[in-house]
Parts: C-alpha cells; sequence; structure tokens
C-alpha cells in the first residue's frame, strides 16, 4: 500500500515546491518549478492545440453540413407542395375544359343540367364550390351553387376580362359578389353560334389549406401561398389570415424551387423555401425559423462539445500527472546526487584532516619526546639517589617537573588519538548479536543516566539477525554516541536506541535523543577532529571523529539529523556480514 | 647491561642516554645509520633502540643488518612517525616490540630489562 501511496504521491504531489528545493537551487540544480511549468505549457501546447483546432473545424463543417441539409429538406418539402398544388389547379382546369368538349353552350345555359355537371365534377375530383356560365358581355346566365349569384354581371371585373384575353385563367384570392374569400379557375368557349363564353368554376380554399398544413413543416414551420404581391392566399399559422400582407419579401421569380433567408416582421430570421406555382399568380412559401432549422444539429452540437471537453479534462490530467511525475524523478535524482555530493565532500574534507592530523601528530612526537625525555633527566638528576647534588631542590620544582612530563603525556594521547582517527584499526571480526553489545555497554553508563534523569529505552527485536563485526569497536562506537546523548540533555529526557534490519543495506542502528540538538551551520563539521561545542576544555572535539573512522572501518556508514531543543539521531548502518580487510587512512575516511 | 640507541634527534637521544646510565644501563649513541652499523661491528650490545626514519637510510635496513649479524641482540623500535605499515614491516623483520614517541623511560627500561632477564 505504502509503495502505491508513494508511486501515487510521486505523481500528484510536486515535491519540488518544498523549501528544500531552494537548496538544491543554491546548488546549482534545475529550477524545477520553472521546468514543471514549462512541461506543463509545451505538452498543453502540443496537444490541446490540435485539438482545439480539430474541434472547431469540426464544428464549424459539422454546422455546415446540418445547416445546408436543413435547406434541402425545406426545399425539398416546398418542391413536394409545388407539385401538389399545380397538379390540384391543373387538374381543376383540365375538368372544366373537359366539360366545354363535352357539353354544349344550350345545355350548360339550363341552370339545372350545370347544376347537374356540378356534383358530377364534385363527386369526381372535388375541390369545387360552384359553377357559373358567363356570356361575353359579363352576365352569369347560368349559376350552380350555393350562393344566388344568377344573373350578375361580371362585366367589369378583372378577372373576367382577363381569363375572355387569356382563354384560361386562375385568379387570386378575393371576396366578390359573395363577400366570402375565395379564387376561380375560368375557361373560354365558344357558342354554336361562334360566341365567345366563359365557364368558371370557384375554388374550395379549404381543400386547398388542408394540403398546405398536412406538409411537414415542423413545430415552428409554416407553409402557405402568397401572390405576387405579398397577399396570402391560404391561412398562416403565423403570417396571418387569407387577404392580408403575409410580411415577408416577395422572391424573385426562378423556375425552380429556391431558397432565401430574411428576417419576418416579428425580427425572427427564418428560411424561406418558395415556388412560384406555374399558370397561376401563386407563390408557394414553406417557412421555417433558422434556429429551428439548426435544431437538428444541436445534439451533434452538444456530443462534439462533451467529447471535446472530456478529451480536455483527461488530457490536462495526463499532462499533469506525466509533467509532475517526470519533474518528481529528476528532482529525486538530482537530490540523491546532491545528497551523494555532500557526502563526497565531507569524506573528501575528513580524508585530508586525517592525513594532516596524522602528518601533525608524528612531526609533534618527536618534540615530544626531546620534551620529555629532558624533563625527565632534570627529575631524574633531582631525584635519583646516583644524580643527587647533596642540595635539595627548591620547594615546587619538582611538581613542576611532573606537571611538564603529565603534560607531554597528555599530548601523547591527543596525537594517539589522532592516529585513532586516521590509521589502520585491527579489526576481529566475530558473530555478534547487537542487542547483547548494545545493552552490555549500556549497563556501564546506567547510574549516570539515572544521575541525569534520562531513561533509555532499548528497542532491539530479538529476531534481528547476528552480525559479523569486531566488538570491540561496537562498544565504543556506542558508548561515544550513547555518551554524546547523555552530554546534550542536561536537564533529563529519554535516549531510544533501536536497530532495524535495513533491506539491502544491512542493519540500522539509531541513536534518538531528546537533546538540545545541534544547529545546522554544525551539522555539517561534526565529525570534524577537534570541532566541539562543549567549550571550556569539556570535550577533545576528536570522540564523533574517532566514531566516524571507526564505523566506516566496520564498513557501515554514519548520518545525522539534528533539531534544536528538539533532539538529535544519529543513524549507524552496520553491513550484515564483513571480511576482515586492511585499510590505510583514506579507507577509514573514505 | 649494553644498550645501543640510535636516534638522529641529539637532544632526545643525549637526555634518554643519561637517564638509562641512570638507571644502571650502558647506553651507546648512534645518530645514523652509518654510526649504528659502525657499533655494531666494533662492539656487541644487549639490545638496541632504533629510530625508524634516520638522516642516512632507514631503521628497517638497520634492523635487517642486526637480525642478520646480532641475532640475539633485542631490537626496540622507537619512532615518532610510525605507522601500522612500518609496524607490520619491523615487526615482521623481527623486532620485539614498536614504540610510539613519546615513551616514559620507565616503561622503556622495563622492557629492555625483561630482554635483560631473558638473556
Amino acid at each position: 500500500m505504502s509503495a502505491l501511496r508513494r508511486r501515487l504521491t510521486s505523481c500528484l504531489v510536486p515535491k519540488f515546491l518544498k523549501p528544500h528545493h531552494r537548496t538544491l537551487a543554491r546548488q546549482g540544480f534545475l529550477d524545477y518549478r520553472s521546468l514543471w511549468l514549462l512541461s506543463i505549457a509545451l505538452l498543453a501546447v502540443v496537444s490541446l492545440l490540435p485539438l482545439c483546432i480539430i474541434t472547431a473545424i469540426d464544428y464549424t463543417l459539422t454546422g455546415r453540413v446540418a445547416g445546408s441539409e436543413q435547406v434541402l429538406r425545406t426545399v425539398r418539402t416546398a418542391s413536394n407542395a409545388r407539385r401538389t398544388v399545380t397538379y390540384f389547379l391543373d387538374e381543376r382546369r383540365a375538368v372544366l375544359e373537359f366539360t366545354l368538349r363535352e357539353e354544349t353552350y344550350a345545355l350548360m345555359k339550363d341552370p339545372e343540367h350545370l347544376a347537374q355537371v356540378l356534383r358530377n365534377m364534385r363527386a369526381g375530383f372535388g375541390g369545387i364550390v360552384d359553377l357559373g356560365l358567363l356570356t361575353e358581355d359579363g352576365i352569369q346566365v347560368s349559376y350552380a351553387g350555393p350562393f344566388d349569384l344568377q344573373d350578375r354581371s361580371y362585366k367589369d371585373v378583372p378577372w373576367f376580362m382577363a381569363a375572355m384575353e387569356k382563354g384560361a385563367y386562375t385568379s387570386d384570392v378575393f371576396l366578390g359578389f359573395r363577400n366570402i374569400s375565395h379564387a376561380i379557375v375560368a375557361v373560354r368557349g365558344e357558342t354554336e353560334a361562334g360566341r365567345p363564353f366563359l365557364l368558371r368554376a370557384t375554388l374550395d380554399i379549404l381543400a386547398f389549406s388542408n394540403m398546405l398544413t398536412s406538409l411537414e413543416a415542423g413545430n415552428s414551420g409554416d407553409a402557405f401561398i402568397i401572390n405576387r404581391e405579398g397577399v396570402l392566399q391560404t391561412p398562416s399559422k403565423r403570417y396571418g389570415a387569407i387577404s392580408q400582407a403575409a410580411g415577408i419579401p416577395v422572391p424573385e421569380f426562378s423556375e425552380r424551387t429556391d431558397h432565401f433567408i430574411t428576417t419576418d416582421r416579428r425580427g425572427v430570421e427564418v428560411l424561406v423555401a418558395y415556388a412560384y406555382i406555374k399558370a397561376s399568380p401563386y407563390i408557394l412559401c414553406v417557412v421555417k425559423p433558422t434556429s429551428e432549422a439548426m435544431i437538428g444539429w444541436l445534439q451533434p452540437r452538444i456530443d462534439l462539445l462533451w467529447l471535446a471537453g472530456i478529451s480536455l479534462v483527461v488530457i490536462v490530467t495526463a499532462i499533469y500527472v506525466i509533467s509532475t511525475y517526470m519533474t518528481n524523478a529528476i528532482y529525486d535524482s538530482n537530490l540523491r546526487q546532491a545528497q551523494v555530493m555532500e557526502r563526497m565532500e565531507q569524506t573528501g574534507r575528513l580524508a585530508s584532516i586525517g592525513r594532516l592530523a596524522a602528518g601533525v601528530a608524528h612531526e609533534i612526537n618527536n618534540p615530544l619526546a626531546v620534551i620529555s625525555e629532558r624533563a625527565g633527566l632534570v627529575r631524574d638528576m633531582l631525584t635519583l639517589p646516583g644524580r643527587k647534588t647533596g642540595r635539595e631542590p627548591a620547594p615546587g620544582l619538582v611538581d613542576n617537573i611532573d606537571i611538564v612530563l603529565e603534560s607531554v603525556e597528555r599530548c601523547g594521547q591527543i596525537t594517539k588519538q589522532l592516529l585513532g582517527f586516521a590509521c589502520k584499526i585491527d579489526l576481529t571480526i566475530e558473530k555478534l548479536d547487537l542487542g547483547k553489545v548494545v545493552r552490555g555497554v549500556l549497563r556501564f553508563l546506567e547510574k549516570e543516566a539515572e544521575y541525569r534523569s534520562i531513561g533509555i529505552d532499548v528497542d532491539i527485536p530479538a529476531d534481528l539477525p547476528p552480525i559479523h563485526s569486531d566488538r570491540g569497536k561496537l562498544q565504543q562506537i556506542t558508548l561515544n554516541l550513547v555518551t554524546n546523548a547523555l552530554q546534550a540533555m542536561s536537564s533529563g529526557g529519554s535516549l531510544t536506541l533501536s536497530a532495524r534490519l535495513d533491506e539491502g543495506r544491512g542493519v540500522a542502528l539509531r541513536f534518538s535523543d531528546t537533546g538540545c540538538g545541534i544547529a545546522p551551520e554544525h551539522l555539517s563539521r561534526i565529525f570534524d577532529p577537534f570541532f566541539t561545542t562543549k567549550g571550556n576544555h569539556e570535550g577533545s572535539g576528536l570522540g564523533l571523529s574517532i566514531t566516524y573512522g571507526l564505523v566506516r572501518k566496520l564498513g557501515g556508514a554514519i548520518t545525522v539529523e539534528s533539531e534544536m531543543n528538539k533532539g538529535t539521531t544519529f543513524l549507524v548502518t552496520l553491513p550484515l556480514a564483513m571480511e576482515e580487510q586492511r585499510v590505510n587512512a583514506e579507507d577509514i575516511v573514505g | 647491561m649494553r644498550i645501543l640507541l640510535v636516534d638522529d634527534e641529539f637532544g632526545f637521544v643525549e637526555a634518554l642516554a643519561e637517564r638509562l646510565l641512570l638507571r644502571g644501563f650502558r647506553p651507546v649513541v648512534a645518530l645514523d645509520a652509518s654510526q649504528a652499523l659502525r657499533a655494531l661491528e666494533a662492539e656487541s650490545f644487549d639490545a638496541m633502540v632504533l629510530d625508524l626514519r634516520l638522516p642516512d637510510g632507514s631503521g628497517a635496513d638497520v634492523l635487517r643488518h642486526a637480525r642478520r649479524h646480532c641475532p640475539a641482540m633485542a631490537v626496540h623500535m622507537l619512532t615518532g612517525h610510525g605507522t601500522d605499515q612500518d609496524r607490520e614491516l619491523c615487526m615482521g623483520l623481527g623486532a620485539v616490540s614498536f614504540i610510539n614517541k613519546p615513551v616514559s623511560v620507565e616503561k622503556l627500561a622495563l622492557l629492555l630489562r625483561g630482554e635483560e632477564e631473558k638473556a
């Protein structure tokens, strides 16, 4: 679980934003924050730009295709309606022309006969309200239908004149004598005497309207007929009743069904598909708001935007994870490199100090020996029976010589310790129980810990495997570190010694105290010979140097972590098994 | 007991010789390797206190010569520059002890007497 959490953390949490990052930055490593941001920005541009462009193109193209499809569909509807209306009118006109051929003027002049013809027409074709027969003078000499129009004069009525002139005519919708909106179809014939007359039929406007309302024009679409002046010839759902102005521009004449986009009087943008009806004043219109025309594209558009949105989220997440993971990996690698460099620097410095200390110790030993022998000789001369001068030496002279000799001896001890830091130490490797060794050392220090009110906890598992190492050196390492910890806790505290198996590295022995801690600026120097913070000649400054040398000699490593006024932890890592080896000064410190 | 003291540090070796004399030894001083070799040829000694670094050669060479020509003589190495390699070398060549300066004359006397008793 912890490995998974570590992996997740390395993918999601940018470690390099922590303050420690600045330490690395100071050491000349990369600016990880900028690297991270640059990586995110570059990856985002490279992957999101094509996505955005493709989405925009697709959006535009799909919209355009959907729009043109809708136009085609509307035009097709109009085209179908034109065929229907044209057929309706042609059929009515053909019926009248057929009647002219089959019936004589004289017969049709009889209203009863004309009524019979009307019934036949209604039964056969429908869509005709009444029939009338008009002389060339415009008098309706015969009429069959629901209105009282017998003998009415149409001499000055426009449709009469137009029909007489053209021979066949379909009128606009008008009110006429009956004062009801209607349209007529009239054809011209000749009497037996060769005089012209007109047979006209009133079209059933309702049948006309029904034809258009049955068209699939959509929810807010509309289908109607206007004349060349833009006046409605059939009722419209949205543009008014018959004989009212439709409020849309009259389209230019076109043989084919065509379309245009305009804004109606309500301010709505509409698509108008239209068709001129042949041999009539009618223009068929199918009108749809463009917003509704594009409604079919709404779902693909939503789908497209969803897809783009999800892709965006996935890509941004992937970019973040990849960038964070990669930058974390670089950061970790550089951090390890920095730590190794720091260790190497310290090791190198200690190696130099070791060589210097050894050289100094050797050079001092000779003059020390001279001082020792000369002072010793003076003492001999004053005290040995064979060389006594007979006179008593001045009071305190021998004592002073003894102090000189003691000081020389002390110097000798220091030079020996210095050489111990830097020169070969013989090892006796044996199988050891680390817990027993540590507890053995602690027995010597229990009294002092008790005196200082310091509790010592030992947490070394019984199943810890035995290690092959040097007992004496291990004891000295433990003694040095425990003594150091006790001295750091002047007003009581606790010391914990714990050991764990450290896979791949051996055994990790940890000395954690709750003492005064070590100042950060001292941490890198505590293993240097003669470095001490104790003052007043309390410490030689060699304890930790010697410990460092011993741990390295045992093939291990020692590190320290400390926080002021909280405590210090020394971590000694020792190999489980080591062969007896011969090392020189460099081996010990390096 | 005749002792040959070989050391180039006159101030040291003179005082040491006098102190050993006070303790009943009969020391002879040599300040370099050639003096030491001449002394070894001229007379016999019970023991030799030998410095490692000499102006005209190495104490190890004097030791080799002594082991060959005076095998009964005990040789004590006394040096201010002794490394562990030096110690191993000298002990390997047959030195009885390897002592770092400074050393107390009592300790040295004990070492020499130990040899004397053995002889």
